[in-house]
């Protein structure tokens, strides 16, 4: 599979990455992305399978991308990687077609759940 | 008045560090400690606007942010841009979760990252803060609530 990672931090990103590992989901492919625009560009050309982001990034955050990918006919499964985890915070991005949301800090054990939710194998 | 506005405890923010520091940098425990000199730190702040308004800021000795960093990174040695990035996002998890114990609804801003420390506004009073030792090195979270009226075109 194909995982785009959203996150203006390429530290975060790099720790997502880690943790997909240790979750036992080291073996798909990576594409990274650092705004909520590049991402909705790099989910156009590299048609991922499952997109993790950020929620707070500059240029568009992660729930505008969300949304402009879900106006634009896209369905592709988009889960939500934020420091962030209020329940308002989760029903914003469940209304808007997130089919999880992972607090910071979170676990690897944590990450193999959302995954499962998400189908990824 | 500001005991009656709900502000976060030290044990909270005490709570939150470690549970950011444990998570993402290493299991040595955080003891009780003094903050960082002020002439060789980084720091990072970001601010909670909407329904309650506070900054959340985090302070790191330069060693403790580089070494704290290259643990991050997976690298022996972090670069000033990864340090930054490091100091950046661990104001942000921390600011997250502040954001999440205080009512909603809220917005949190990006992080403003600073080698050195940053002065809070002139309308912030501290309501909490943690400062610990982490390997001897010093390692502080703040929390200031913002008494002053919020900033024209300020959005959510």
């Amino acid at each position: 599979m194909k995982i785009l990672i959203a996150d203006d931090s390429r530290v975060m990103r790099q720790i997502v990455q880690r943790t997909l590992r240790q979750a036992g989901h080291g073996h798909h492919e990576i594409v990274e992305a650092e705004n909520g625009r590049d991402l909705c560009e790099k989910a156009l050309t590299t048609s991922p399978d499952l997109i993790l982001s950020d929620w707070n990034m500059p240029e568009m955050n992660g729930i505008d991308a969300l949304q402009r990918l879900r106006e634009g006919g896209s369905t592709i499964p988009f889960g939500f990687v934020t420091s962030e985890g209020s329940a308002e915070m989760r029903q914003i991005a469940e209304t808007a077609g997130a089919l999880f949301l992972i607090a910071k800090p979170f676990t690897p054990e944590t990450f193999a759940e959302a995954l499962a939710v998400a189908g990824v194998v | 008045m500001i005991r009656d506005v709900l502000a976060p405890t030290d044990a909270d923010v005490t709570m939150l560090l470690a549970e950011v520091w444990a998570s993402y940098v290493d299991a040595e425990p955080l003891v009780p400690g003094p903050t960082a000199a002020s002439d060789d730190c980084w720091s990072a702040t970001t601010t909670v606007s909407g329904a309650w308004r506070g900054t959340v800021s985090v302070q790191l000795s330069a060693e403790a942010a580089q070494r704290a960093a290259a643990l991050m990174v997976g690298v022996a040695a972090a670069t000033t841009v990864e340090v930054a990035d490091a100091v950046g996002e661990l104001a942000n998890m921390v600011g997250g979760n502040v954001k999440s114990l205080m009512p909603d609804p809220s917005s949190l801003s990006l992080p403003v990252v600073r080698a050195g420390t940053i002065t809070p506004p002139s309308d912030a009073i501290e309501v909490a803060a943690s400062s610990v030792s982490w390997r001897g090195l010093p390692v502080s979270a703040h929390v200031h609530l913002l008494t002053g009226p919020e900033a024209e075109g300020a959005t959510r």
